[in-house]
């Protein structure tokens, strides 16, 4: 079995695969811990959703590198829903599945009218669930995702107090002289762009377990707004290795493999935080 | 009384749904069901190809190959398999010159230019997408009775070669002098 893992590491792209799943898990569970305690969890799925249609419409015009245009229409998307949901007489999450469900319906429908390969049902699926998108990386792509990693770690940590108070209390922070719109809109900024990176690991309909279900097991275990924050990072990062390591040896889907990994460790912290809470 | 009808509309609706075939059958192996005729004759062709190894089983070469592969392709999970043919096509010059061994389902198609090409796919862990390479056997063979049936399961070794077609100015790949293992 060793020797197998050896021989696979001796692969560039099986390399690439796990220095970007690493990175792509560790940046989706910093942000998870504050959209789960803010309730957002649901505009990672909304964003999937807009990436997918992106990057159906990148397809379509035949762009070498689909990031050109995915990664700043899901920005945009982002922005969009968080001022939509605000200004106009929809609610938000109702915003959020009217744009969720036209992206994915229009996507699909332009990848069918517009076609460019003889495998669509393929390409839409490697691209829903993530297959074996991770495996099929370029360096330049690596190097892409690295940057990104490291421009969501730097602004979280620089932004860490900030986006601490505006999580708990954003009526605080305005009194204070903050301004909670300009930091929620930072946080849709980042998403977006862990979304777009994540959508190559686990594919745009399960990049949303990959954000809340760290965040959520962690909050079994630990109070404190760090505590959780730390052990989401640790519980998404092992997870997303195990997953990936998994995947490639007994042969399984890239991304379901890492979401059934998450789900495990959930429940087990689930058993752990009910026995602790017993046991007092 | 409004709940007791709403549930038995219920249940009848889903008796409905559950009983839509009125025609079944085994083709080969595989339950197929179907309320026509013309649909069951097209199901059953799409059967008997898909099915090919259930039915000719693993293909048995008359002669297996003993050189000793640089990347062995059957020992990998799926998909490691799918990854290094995605990236043999996408960068094939990192394995010019390679002996690689491989097996798939066999494939055969007869081009515009009257030459009729033999390759071996590969599928994903979700057998979604695939990939394949073009192989050039080294004795010079009969097709069909020196060849696979098609989409049946069969491993090939050979050098990978890479080379650009005068043609068009695209670069081609295929296992060259390829022998079955």
């Amino acid at each position: 079995m060793i020797d197998k893992l050896v021989m696979y590491l001796a692969y560039p792209f099986v390399r690439y695969a796990l220095i970007v799943g690493v990175l792509v898990s560790l940046c989706s569970s910093l942000l998870g811990v504050t959209l789960v305690l803010r309730r957002y969890s649901f505009i990672g799925d909304g964003l999937s959703h807009v990436a997918f249609g992106t990057m159906a419409i990148a397809t379509v015009l035949r762009l070498s590198n689909n990031m050109i245009l995915v990664l700043p229409v899901t920005i945009l998307g982002a922005i969009l829903i968080l001022k939509a949901g605000s200004r106009t007489r929809m609610q938000g999450d109702a915003i959020l599945a009217v744009i969720s469900v036209s992206a994915l319906a229009l996507g699909y429908l332009i990848m069918n009218v517009f076609a460019v390969s003889a495998n669509i049902s393929g390409d839409v699926c490697a691209t829903l669930f993530g297959s074996t998108s991770i495996l099929t990386l370029g360096q330049s792509e690596v190097w892409m995702c690295m940057g990104l990693s490291v421009v969501v770690i730097a602004v979280f940590i620089f932004m860490y107090n900030r986006l601490f108070s505006v999580t708990f209390d954003s009526d605080f922070a305005k009194a204070t002289g903050q301004k909670p719109e300009r930091y929620n809109m930072l946080i849709a900024i980042l998403i977006a762009i862990v979304i777009t990176l994540g959508m190559n690991l686990v594919g745009s309909l399960l990049i949303t377990a990959l954000v809340i279900f760290p965040a959520l097991a962690s909050m079994r275990l630990f109070g404190s707004f760090k505590a959780v924050t730390v052990s989401s990072v640790i519980l998404s990062v092992v997870c997303a290795f195990a997953g990936m390591v998994l995947s490639i040896m007994i042969g399984t889907p890239v991304g379901s493999t890492i979401v059934a990994a998450d789900l495990v460790m959930f429940l087990i912290c689930c058993c752990i935080g009910g026995l602790r809470r017993g046991g007092r | 009384m409004k709940k007791t009808v709403l549930v038995l509309i219920a249940v009848l609706a889903l008796l409905m749904l559950a009983a839509c075939s009125e025609k079944s059958g085994t083709v080969k192996g595989v339950t197929t069901t179907s309320t026509a005729k013309s649909v069951d004759s097209t199901l059953e062709d799409r059967t008997r190809v898909m099915d090919s190894s259930v039915v000719y089983g693993i293909y048995e070469p008359p002669t297996r190959s003993t050189i000793e592969p640089e990347i062995d392709l059957t020992k990998m999970s799926g998909p490691l398999v799918y990854s290094v043919v995605y990236n043999m096509m996408k960068d094939p010059e990192r394995f010019n010159g390679k002996i690689i061994k491989m097996g798939g389902a066999f494939d055969s198609v007869l081009g515009d230019d009257g030459i009729r090409r033999y390759a071996c796919i590969v599928k994903d862990a979700a057998a979604c997408c695939a990939q394949g390479i073009e192989f050039k056997m080294k004795d010079d063979l009969k097709y069909p009775d020196d060849y696979p049936g098609q989409y049946q399961d069969f491993a090939v070794i050979g050098t990978f070669v890479v080379y650009t077609s005068e043609k068009d100015n695209y670069t081609y790949c295929y296992l060259d002098n390829a022998e079955y293992i």
